[in-house]
């Protein structure tokens, strides 16, 4: 069903592939649009195979799986007219790009050029700041981006050094927000034939992630950088056991269900009943907990807890999650080509179920260039020659 | 004024608390009607007191929900009761999406799941998102907002070097699972526009965070590594961390993923001989040589303000960004110069005083993302009763008396 949406990614990195992938998940057709020396991450560390770094990065074969691959330099004298020709056989719904602000249209190639060809093409822009505004030029990576747009300021201990998340949370984010706009477009392009210009900040997009937090701040407060400091219910908070960490959390069931678990009768009294008024016992309550907990299994107090509807939780690792039995159960993790992937956020009927492996570089060349664009082998010969493609 | 691009589109919407709500936000402000479905007894917020209209106003501003629900519609309504499903099932005829983030289970036992809903209407989407989905061992089990970050490994990964996991100051798990949602909604609805047919999206809030931890899983399955906490060193650049300015926590981060970029930091700072040294000239060797040279590059930032150190590096083309705080980021320039934040006067003549404008925008002139305050609790029974659903007037007070429709001032008698 998405097999009839179309979308031209010049995109490179993270974000811009990301949404790109959501797309191509989903069924659409992705041509992705690589400069001749490949998309950057294509040379991202880690690695599946750490002796052969070629076409290997983790990362790449992730994020690009379902599109196809041609080479195309935008910023060559012929460049930008090869790309006109691919908009003009192709029809997209999108084009997606992230080479900051202004850069496109150095290549002659701009929003009004794609319109003058096909009226209901959107061109989502992905860049660190926007499109406009001071620090529209200014270079950013991840962790810039987390600092940038107020995450890092409350990520860590209050005595240290603000902290990243440890994924990449900024860029990933800004990718999820420029797959809705994408989504967005498509349905607007399908309904009325007409394209819009998207301006995607990913520090805006990443500020919105503090929404929840941001009114008290509005009013003139500073949030502050907790750590693992506990909020004011209790118990609510991180504790070590056997084999790790688990979240201690004791709703929404009653406290009885607390000493049930931890079989302990110590813990069994009136006054620890009223969650109000608990935290006054911290100190009679805490160890008793801690010795339950030092004595068992993370996934084993998971369990035991969540069938008395505690909501405790625990702290993952990758191979928790590829062993965790509700992901297997419902078939979260697919293998594409020899290695296993996680699946898509969510499934829908246009789902793809015969994944194809992300493509090595310019595998489509032919395909594109020669099948549908009609160019005779010399010339996709000479443009090699010349670097275009 | 030209209609936003999702005008025409209905959801109706029984989430609460922050992905559910945050889901529909996204959608709201691209023009879809949301209809946010509340009770007296269940708000998906504190009750004020008194109940006049200017204090519900008043409470509305000074809590999350509001930035949440802006430009969002309210009907309050008990669905507990036979004759309140039946107002629900009229409100479905008429609505593209049903969303909500009950536990497993509770839209069957209400008679109201998908299958039923389908019904009554044939190409409705419903968008079910627990937080470990709809089937499976955990179906059941109850997270809340940190979980996720906590049992997808993002907590895990988080922290100084040697020490404790830690969460991230805004529980990304909750936001970041809530654009995904969104995203599965509108594919949903786009994919409907090409087939006719609706959708039942069960949306595991568990998943959707799993996949955003892609590196890890797919590393370890592939090489058997597990990543480790490694506080803010990276894989991929060096020097890469924060430094201390001038001031009480003030910092900026620094990333230098190439020599040109490595060269022109150390211009900066002053230290060309340290960039002519061939002992740092590689990403692996000044990762070796961190703790020294991050302690050359906080002689120079210890000096400056953030903002002076971001300016100066910046231009000589060194990424390097200010760690701003809440408080920064209502007076940054940058911030200010885009209009991401909004002011809107209320019906009550107060002006809220700020709100985050869309979380992208359309080039050419920069348009209110924020067009009116989140409702009062059943503000548009009327317009959903009367006009929306057609409701005559009679059966109408009937159905009031039976408190189908109560709203806080009503909390006396209901």
């Amino acid at each position: 069903m998405f097999k009839n949406i179309s979308v031209i990614d010049l995109s490179t990195g993270i974000a811009g592939p990301y949404s790109t992938k959501i797309l191509s998940d989903l069924g659409a057709n992705v041509i992705k649009v690589e400069p001749p020396e490949g998309d950057i991450t294509r040379i991202s560390k880690p690695f599946f195979n750490a002796a052969d770094n070629v076409n290997q990065s983790i990362k790449f074969a992730f994020l690009n799986t379902n599109k196809k691959s041609i080479t195309l330099d935008l910023f060559t004298p012929s460049g930008a007219s090869l790309a006109e020709d691919l908009i003009r056989a192709i029809k997209p719904h999108l084009i997606v790009e992230n080479y900051g602000p202004g850069v496109l249209e150095k290549s002659g190639l701009n929003f009004e050029i794609i319109q003058s060809i096909n009226g209901f093409t959107s061109l989502i822009s992905i860049s660190n700041f926007g499109s406009t505004g001071p620090y529209r030029n200014y270079k950013a990576r991840e962790i810039n981006v987390q600092a940038i747009s107020g995450l890092m300021s409350i990520t860590g201990e209050p005595d240290a050094q603000p902290l990243i998340a440890g994924a990449d949370i900024a860029q990933l984010n800004g990718g999820q927000i420029a797959a809705l706009s994408c989504l967005t477009y498509i349905y607007k392009s399908i309904l009325t034939s007409v394209g819009t210009h998207a301006d995607i900040s990913l520090m805006e997009a990443n500020m919105d992630l503090l929404e929840n937090w941001m009114l008290g701040q509005f009013q003139g407060e500073l949030m502050p950088r907790r750590g693992k400091q506990h909020q004011s219910s209790f118990p609510s908070e991180v504790y070590p056991c056997a084999d790790g960490y688990v979240s201690v959390n004791a709703s929404p069931a009653p406290w009885s269900e607390m000493a049930e678990l931890m079989e302990d009768t110590n813990l069994d009294l009136e006054e620890y009943y009223d969650r109000s008024s608990r935290p006054k016992y911290r100190d009679q309550i805490e160890p008793l907990m801690t010795k339950w907990l030092d004595k068992n299994k993370k996934k084993e107090i998971f369990h035991g807890a969540q069938k008395r509807r505690l909501a405790f939780s625990y702290i993952a690792n990758a191979r928790d999650l590829l062993e965790s039995d509700q992901l297997i159960d419902r078939n979260f993790f697919s293998n594409i080509g020899v290695n296993t992937h996680p699946g898509t956020p969510f499934k829908i009927a246009s789902t793809v179920t015969d994944n194809k492996e992300a493509p090595g570089l310019g595998e489509h060349n032919q395909e594109i260039y020669e099948n549908l664009l009609g160019i005779p082998q010399n010339d996709i010969r000479s443009l090699a020659e010349k670097r275009v493609i | 004024m030209t209609s936003l691009p999702l005008a025409g589109i209905r959801i109706i919407d029984l989430t609460r608390i922050w992905a559910g709500p945050r889901a529909t936000k996204l959608l709201v402000d691209m023009g879809a009607q949301v209809i946010k479905i509340e009770h007296l007894n269940h708000a998906d917020r504190a009750k004020p007191n008194p109940t006049t209209e200017s204090s519900q106003r008043k409470m509305n501003r000074a809590t999350p929900f509001e930035q949440k629900h802006r430009n969002k519609i309210s009907f309050s309504l008990d669905l507990s009761l036979d004759e309140g499903k039946s107002v629900f099932r009229d409100l479905v005829s008429i609505s593209d999406v049903v969303i909500e983030n009950f536990s497993a289970g509770v839209m069957d036992r209400l008679g109201l799941g998908h299958d039923n809903l389908k019904k009554i209407k044939p190409d409705v989407i419903t968008v079910s998102m627990p937080g470990f989905g709809n089937s499976g061992p955990w179906k059941d089990y109850v997270a809340y907002g940190v979980t996720q970050e906590q049992i997808t490994g993002l907590y895990e990964l988080t922290g100084y070097k040697g020490g404790l996991p830690m969460k991230t100051g805004t529980n990304v798990g909750d936001p970041m699972n809530a654009t995904h949602a969104a995203i599965a909604t509108l594919s949903a609805i786009v994919q409907r526009l090409q087939n006719g047919q609706g959708e039942y999206v069960d949306f595991s809030q568990y998943e959707s965070f799993s996949t955003l931890m892609f590196e890890s899983i797919m590393n370890y399955a592939a090489n058997g590594i597990l990543s480790e906490r490694k506080g803010n060193e990276s894989n991929h650049q060096s020097p890469h961390d924060t430094y201390q300015c001038k001031g009480t926590d003030e910092w900026v981060t620094i990333a230098i993923s190439n020599e040109e970029e490595w060269e022109s930091l150390c211009d900066v700072i002053g230290k060309a001989d340290v960039a002519k040294n061939t002992n740092y000239s590689s990403q692996q060797s000044r990762h070796d040589h961190r703790e020294y040279l991050n302690d050359v590059i906080s002689r120079f930032t210890k000096s400056k303000t953030k903002y002076e150190v971001m300016t100066l590096l910046q231009a000589c083309g060194v990424p390097c960004t200010a760690v701003l705080n809440t408080k920064d980021l209502l007076v940054d320039e940058h911030v200010k110069d885009r209009n991401f934040i909004e002011h809107l006067e209320h019906p009550d003549g107060e002006t809220h005083k700020y709100y985050f404008g869309s979380t992208w925008r359309e080039k050419g002139p920069v348009t209110k993302a924020v067009r009116s305050p989140a409702p009062l609790l059943g503000e548009h029974n009327g317009y959903i009763c009367t006009e929306l659903l057609g409701v005559p007037n009679d059966k109408l007070d009937v159905l009031t008396k039976l408190g189908l429709f109560a709203t806080f001032s009503d909390s006396q008698r209901f």
